[in-house]
């Protein structure tokens, strides 16, 4: 039995291979190139009338190896006329730790406006882009972007536009008469042409909840599963054969108690056997 | 060989599949893995969008879905639709006067 953290871990590294399969390409298409296959993978498996491995499997296959979606990019890359330049490529280490902060509160927001279940957050969503790169989706001189109106619009769809333009972005919540997740205001305002590192901000309703992970250690599994979901966050369990605690006692956990992180985030606890 | 006949002609079938409705990259990709030999993997459909988008031909917007997360839609633009038409009477010309000589 696999549960859907693995297979989103499976999708996970097809991704990252295909980043680095891209890694030649200007960053807005490679960025561009990893969003729409992401976002293949999500609509596939949200067709799938049971989460399987093999089907998990299926889908990712029928997409074909990342070497070949590269070599397909190589080639689309081929003649074009010399009017843009290639950029050096700007993803390093310190880059993709900012991605996932920033994607840590998108985590959040979709998993408190999705099904509010426990099951693990879509991954349709990329995390925002914040290296400076050329629009994807409008003509523009060199160097700018226009940004796009999203005011009325859901917040995930929203972010989804600015992360095709290659803007960055941060949320504001506010609470208002819209329905939670609806964009009510944003800067700068939609149609204004801005330089590709500008950040949008955007004014959203309903409220980002952040809790404090209490101390579960040395708590039964499912004493530490009942304090974790009244604090409001998922857990995961791993178990390790640990010969000085009772068996089905809680021997570490991550994140540590007391941090500060998102509703519904996920807290994995190392369980003994 | 192949290989090199279906560069030249793949981008005008994604056109023409959008001439008539708006799809999804999903749907493209599948349309196309399915037509024999047009595509070697459906993965292989995203850089050729991606260079149609950069070239204008088309364009995409988000919609939400009624059943998962939100697709992103290609749609022709008008610069497609006029590169696509001028495909369609240059592929006319062509593939008559190749069949006439292989005939």
């Amino acid at each position: 039995m696999t549960d859907d953290a693995d297979l989103d871990a499976l999708c996970g590294d097809y991704l990252a291979k295909l980043s680095d399969s891209l890694a030649g390409l200007p960053p807005a298409d490679r960025r561009q190139i990893i969003d729409q296959v992401s976002e293949h993978i999500a609509t596939a498996r949200s067709a799938l009338p049971a989460q399987s491995e093999a089907a998990v499997r299926d889908i990712l296959e029928r997409l074909g190896t990342p070497e070949e979606i590269a070599a397909s990019a190589a080639g689309e890359e081929g003649p074009r006329p010399p009017m843009r330049g290639r950029k050096p490529v700007l993803v390093g280490a310190a880059a993709v730790v900012v991605l996932i902060v920033v994607g840590v509160g998108l985590a959040a927001l979709l998993g408190a406006f999705s099904s509010g279940g426990n099951g693990s957050v879509q991954s349709n969503l990329l995390p925002p882009q914040t290296s400076p790169s050329g629009s994807g989706s409008t003509t523009t001189p060199a160097g700018v972007v226009i940004v796009p109106s999203l005011a009325g619009q859901n917040v995930s769809a929203a972010v989804q536009q600015l992360v095709t333009t290659g803007l960055s972005y941060t949320l504001t919540y506010v609470s208002g008469t819209e329905p939670v997740g609806t964009v009510v205001e944003q800067s700068p305002a939609g149609g204004s042409r801005v330089e590709p590192t500008t950040q949008v901000r955007l004014t959203v309703t309903g409220t980002q909840v952040s809790v404090t992970v209490p101390n579960v250690i040395g708590q039964s599994q499912a004493q530490a599963q009942a304090a974790l979901s009244a604090a409001g966050l998922d857990v995961r369990f791993v178990t390790k054969t640990n010969g000085s605690a009772v068996p089905g006692t809680v021997t570490d956990q991550a994140p540590a108690a007391g941090s500060t992180v998102a509703q519904q985030s996920s807290v994995t606890l190392t369980v003994s056997q | 060989m192949l290989a090199q006949m279906r560069r030249g002609a793949i981008e005008y079938c994604v056109l023409a599949l959008l001439r008539e409705q708006d799809r999804y990259g999903l749907e493209l990709a599948r349309a196309l893995a399915e037509a024999d030999g047009l595509v070697t993997s459906e993965g292989t459909v995203y850089p050729l969008l991606t260079r149609l988008h950069r070239e204008g031909l088309i364009d995409a917007t988000w919609e939400e879905s009624p059943n998962g997360p939100p697709r992103r839609y290609y749609r022709i633009t008008k610069d497609g639709r006029v590169a696509l038409k001028t495909f369609c009477a240059q592929w006319d010309r062509f593939r008559t006067t190749v069949d006439a000589i292989l005939a």
